[in-house]
């Protein structure tokens, strides 16, 4: 051991403390105060069993959990599961959530939920829409495949039991500016549903395409196609927010 | 010079084992106030500058490390994990290389390049963990965990290189 090695060590100490502390700083001026949760829309069917993911931003170190989700008095969304994606100084929390022992005959809307810890402490949201529906039959239609690509684009293709006339479509005005909304008689040819002319005949299958553009809107809702057949038919078009640590940057600038 | 060898070799044991039963069992904080300690002895018996240097940063250490001793659960990404990494990457690696310098003149067979090795090391490791919130968690896991299993292997060759010393001093 000689005093070179000592001189090194003391470089690299004043180097550490120089770093720490400007570090520290930075990390303090990019502290959030409370967590942000990404712009939610989502539709749940009571009784469908249904679970959909809702996301929110917080800091690192925040380790508190959310073990409910408060509606109003006694309606609640359970939370299943929850799981965190780290990112440079932020991690965006993912809850997987469901409604708990709701029953309605009429659809519910919600401007507004509170968030509940387990320490206890309480956040209320107010940048989400939630609409609870009642349960229905899908007898006229039915699900026959589906999927989704990376690019935000997922389809849905359905048959029909018996020629149905199709009156309306209905996408939920709050995402219509969000979504793009394809439908097709044939899988390979798509109308977008604002340019096509109702009442329309099906008679064997449809698809409906929907693309969402990658960002930080979490999207889960119904979309209703009434029919001649009765009660309003109900689509499922849900996207996942974009994570990339660019994005979560942006939203976190945007909206802190 | 026995004692208080025999006493670092203890203190770097108790440093190096952690069982944690909602507390360590095995604190950290002891192992440092032995440390700081024997350098004080270490300082009265030769009166070197190193070992008084030494001896002030072990102690100024012993708090942070009470202060883990009683964290460990959830540590990792709370404040004071992380002042306590800096504390200890700083204290510890200057702390040592004042006291081996202290030991050079008296120690001829001993192994110091062990020791420069765990010190570069834990600077490393105390340096990445200053960017540890600037980076991917999976990056900073890997990098951590590549740069910890040098730095535990280090640790251990010197604490037994220590083992060596107290031997040969208690022949003599």
């Amino acid at each position: 051991m000689n005093k070179k090695f000592l001189r090194l060590t003391q470089i690299g100490v004043i180097l550490i403390l120089i770093s720490s502390v400007v570090n520290g700083l930075f990390l303090h001026f990019n502290r959030l105060d409370e967590v942000l949760f990404l712009d939610t829309y989502m539709d749940f069917e009571a009784e469908s069993g249904l679970s959909r993911y809702m996301y929110y931003v917080t800091n690192k170190n925040d380790d508190r959990r959310v073990y409910g989700i408060e509606l109003e008095e006694h309606v609640h969304l359970e939370v299943l599961h929850q799981h965190e994606i780290e990112l440079p100084f932020y991690k965006v929390v993912v809850l997987d959530i469901t409604p708990r022992n709701y029953k309605s005959d009429e659809i519910t809307t919600y401007n507004e939920m509170k968030l509940l810890f387990n320490n206890n402490d309480r956040l209320v949201v107010n940048n989400s829409i939630i609409r609870l529906f009642p349960t229905r039959d899908y007898d006229h239609f039915s699900w026959r495949s589906g999927g989704s690509s990376n690019t935000g684009e997922s389809y849905v293709v359905y048959s029909v039991k018996e020629k149905t006339t199709i009156e309306a479509f209905n996408i939920p005005q709050e995402v219509e500016d969000l979504v793009q909304v394809k439908f097709g008689e044939r899988v390979d040819n798509y109308t977008s549903v604002d340019e096509i002319i109702l009442p329309l005949e099906v008679d064997y299958s449809f698809k409906v395409s929907t693309m969402i553009e990658k960002n930080t809107k979490v999207i889960g809702v119904f979309f209703e196609v009434k029919t001649d057949k009765g009660d309003a038919y109900l689509l499922d078009i849900s996207s996942s927010p974009s994570l990339e640590y660019e994005d979560i940057k942006a939203f976190v600038k945007e909206n802190r | 010079m026995y004692e208080s060898i025999s006493k670092i070799y203890k203190g770097m044991l108790f440093m190096f084992f952690d069982i944690n039963i909602f507390i360590d069992i095995i604190p950290d904080s002891i192992g440092v106030f032995m440390i700081a300690s024997a350098c004080k002895s270490l300082y009265e018996s030769y009166g070197h500058d190193y070992f008084k240097w030494a001896q002030l940063l072990f102690a100024l250490l012993v708090p942070f490390a009470a202060v883990n001793d009683f964290y460990t659960l959830g540590l990792e990404y709370s404040i004071i994990g992380y002042m306590y990494a800096i504390a200890h990457g700083v204290l510890f690696s200057l702390g040592l290389v004042y006291l081996f310098l202290g030991l050079t003149p008296y120690l001829k067979d001993f192994s110091f390049g062990k020791v420069k090795l765990l010190v570069v090391l834990n600077l490393t490791m105390t340096f990445m963990m200053t960017f540890k919130e600037f980076i991917s968690q999976s990056y900073f896991g890997t990098g951590l965990v590549i740069i910890s299993i040098f730095g535990l292997l280090a640790t251990i060759l010197v604490i037994l290189e220590i083992r060596l010393l107290k031997k040969q001093l208690e022949i003599q």
